[in-house]
């Protein structure tokens, strides 16, 4: 903070709102006794067309250099004002908001207690700004690249989107050939193409693209660095080999655990995975004129996957062998395009659906299967327990992350969501995004879904990544926390807490401490909560626009 | 110091900018109306407080809460359940020195929540009340 503060305080009335309630002229005569305050002026709008370079005009003429502005707390607002304080030479972190209409005008009845809040609000206000520093650009120095782990369709898919973006793409694939679990599919539910095809078309051109390294039979074994800077190590066949890339995309995809017993079934001919009728289906085993009996819930009822899948097959047995398909849920779950549609479709083909609950019972005898069970809507025009004969009965398989996830989250440094699956349960975040920029999820590893919302993640990421890595060097506005060395102490307290891994330790000469080393958080990664700053034990970390000082100095300004 | 029926405790929030201050604005938009002495002040995100804010504003005012985001549902992973450990931390701080802990609370809620705020507000402005003027503000 410089010793030559001149204040500037600019009051809105937002056309004649906050006047009601609040008596600007005694606030604005309480404000002028204050010595750093150079400059007041009441406006009815300060939104409004003209008034921006009016204000850069003041700025200029009374040499201002921070601006308080009393008015609202709207984040729109908030924006034109630090435009305007840019327009006039100053930086857009000299400027304080007061917001009289959100925390007086809107929520309080009349009276002196109004006006003496807001009296004290614009107090604080102008402490804060008295206080605020200013804050700079850096260029950064970003690789242009980008690993791609998993070489299913999520991953070919990510690489194709990324390649065409401009960036080098390397992927990773753990197995010896590109296309992952979908190769295994008969049938993708709104696709037209066979998945097969689908998927030699994409690996044809992921071959072909000059800017797609392919490593396959190899995995990450170690991360280092943020985004923009990341070294991956991969192990591909027992040799380990070092890149540089500037983000990450996982796309490890899902397996499948095939488990009748749940179910109270062993393993028999006629006891089917879904999976595994995906691939009888496409091997062309005939079904005509059998009894199928579907069975999705109990164990899947987080996703509604498997009840897509189920309701897929059953219409293309009803439809292609003329089979006898009964279907029993727990819940029927829809949600999403064309599948309400889907369900109509099989109602009308003639698939019988039976919602069951508690009292459902599966017994296998000489190679029929017996469903007995109870409908809960018929109680009372069909009571009891019915008999419900099959040949082959299909059950769904539990959707678990991909082998080795667990791993790869300790080495990326993620922490795992709801299901052990990468997607966090966070209304703050989209589903691709982690907890560390410049890593991204696409496909399955988020949770269970469907090909059409792995294109659009597909685009998602790599719109992403390129708006974070947009040329060879990228400008960062330093809003990250800083630190002074001459208090750190080395302790580790903020690398350990942070929760986007944006801080390193460096050693450096200039660094004035007993270890010429401090804490150092990387502007690009860092998201600026601040649970370093408040958890530093030495006050060295401190968050531009909320430091220690300018917070204190609300409070000291504040009335006991 | 009088603990009658006119006592009008302050309070100060500090309030995450992705949950309570959106909340705060939230109510103001439904025009609900909380007690004047209530002031609000913005902090990124919850786990920015410090020990330091809520004992300095102690000093002052007579309750000091902090407004987080949802359980499980921090924008930064896990910073309301850092400033629950500075509240108890606060707490036990106050309990040392004679004062009663209730003056000091976290409160979690969403951004589309203005009832909920000025619930929250209310009731500590409530319970705040029957506490009575706060024995550790420093006179000057």
């Amino acid at each position: 903070m410089e010793n030559n503060v001149r204040v500037g305080v600019f009051f809105c009335n937002c056309n004649g709102k906050l006047a009601e309630k609040v008596d600007y002229g005694f606030i604005v005569s309480e404000v002028k006794k204050l010595p750093v305050v150079e400059y007041i002026r009441e406006s009815q709008n300060l939104c409004a067309h003209l008034e921006g370079e009016l204000i850069q005009k003041e700025i200029t003429k009374h040499q201002l250099n921070r601006v308080v502005v009393v008015g609202c707390a709207e984040a729109r607002g908030e924006k034109f004002f630090t435009g305007v304080l840019k327009k006039a030479g100053l930086n857009p972190h000299h400027f304080s908001m007061v917001p009289i209409l959100e925390e007086c005008s809107s929520v309080h009845g009349n009276g002196n207690a109004v006006t003496a809040k807001a009296l004290e609000l614009t107090m604080m206000g102008i402490s804060r700004a008295v206080q605020l520093d200013e804050v700079g650009f850096g260029e950064f120095a970003v690789e242009r690249s980008v690993l791609v782990i998993g070489g299913g369709l999520a991953g070919l898919e990510t690489a194709l989107e990324c390649a065409d973006r401009g960036f080098k793409v390397v992927l990773l694939e753990k197995d010896e050939k590109l296309g992952g679990r979908l190769l295994r599919v008969n049938t993708i539910f709104g696709v037209a193409k066979k998945p097969a095809d689908l998927l030699q078309e994409k690996i044809k051109a992921v071959e072909g693209n000059t800017n797609i390294e392919v490593f396959t039979g190899s995995r990450l074994v170690d991360l280092d660095g943020a985004i923009g800077d990341y070294t991956a190590y991969l192990c591909k066949g027992g040799t380990e080999v070092k890149i540089k890339v500037g983000a990450i995309i996982v796309a490890t995809g899902v397996q499948t655990i095939f488990c009748p017993v749940k179910y109270g079934l062993g393993i028999a001919d006629n006891v089917i995975g879904q999976m595994k009728l995906e691939r009888v289906l496409a091997d062309g085993k005939d079904f005509t004129q059998k009894r199928i009996s579907f069975i999705v819930g109990k164990a899947t009822e987080d996703y509604n996957l498997s009840f897509i899948v189920g309701l897929k097959n059953a219409l293309l047995l009803r439809k292609k062998f003329n089979a006898t398909v009964n279907f029993f849920y727990t819940n029927v779950k829809v949600g999403g395009d064309n599948w309400e549609a889907l369900y109509t479709e099989a109602r009308a083909a003639g698939v019988n659906f039976f919602k069951f609950v508690d009292n459902f019972e599966i017994a296998a005898q000489n190679g029929e299967i017996t469903i007995n069970y109870e409908d809960p809507f018929l109680q009372g025009k069909l009571p009891g327990t019915h008999k419900i004969s099959s040949d082959y009965i299909v059950l769904p398989e539990e959707i678990v992350p991909a082998e080795g996830t667990e791993e790869l989250a300790k080495i990326l440094k993620l922490e795992l969501g709801p299901g052990s699956f990468f997607g966090a349960d966070n209304a703050h975040l989209l589903p691709e995004y982690t907890s560390r920029d410049g890593i991204y999820l696409v496909g399955g590893c988020q949770f269970p879904c469907m090909m059409s919302d792995i294109e659009i993640s597909a685009k998602t990421v790599a719109e992403e990544i390129l708006k974070k890595l947009y040329a060879d060097k990228v400008l960062v506005e330093l809003t990250s926390p800083t630190v002074d060395a001459t208090k750190c102490v080395v302790c580790l307290t903020c690398y350990r807490c942070c929760p986007h891994q944006a801080i390193t330790v460096e050693h450096r000469e200039e660094f004035k401490n007993l270890y010429k080393s401090a804490a150092q958080m990387n502007p690009l990664a860092c998201r600026r909560c601040g649970v370093c700053a408040a958890e530093c034990p030495g006050k060295a970390v401190q968050l531009p626009d909320y430091t220690d000082a300018q917070i204190l100095a609300q409070l000291e300004a504040m009335e006991g | 110091m009088s603990n009658g029926k006119d006592f009008q405790p302050k309070i100060v929030a500090f309030c995450c900018e992705n949950s309570g201050w959106l909340a705060a604005e939230a109510a103001a938009r439904l025009e609900l109306g909380y007690p004047e002495k209530v002031e609000l002040i913005k902090l990124p995100c919850s786990g920015k407080i410090d020990v330091l804010y809520f004992m300095k504003a102690m000093e002052k005012v007579d309750g000091v809460m902090i407004l987080a985001c949802q359980k499980e549902n921090c924008k930064f992973l896990k910073g309301n359940e850092r400033a629950k450990s500075r509240v108890l931390q606060t707490q036990r701080l106050l309990k040392e020195i004679g004062i009663e802990e209730d003056r000091v609370t976290i409160q979690y809620l969403a951004a589309n929540m203005g009832n909920k705020f000025v619930e929250i507000v209310q009731n500590m402005y409530d319970k705040v009340r029957e506490l009575g003027p706060n024995p550790g503000k420093v006179i000057k």
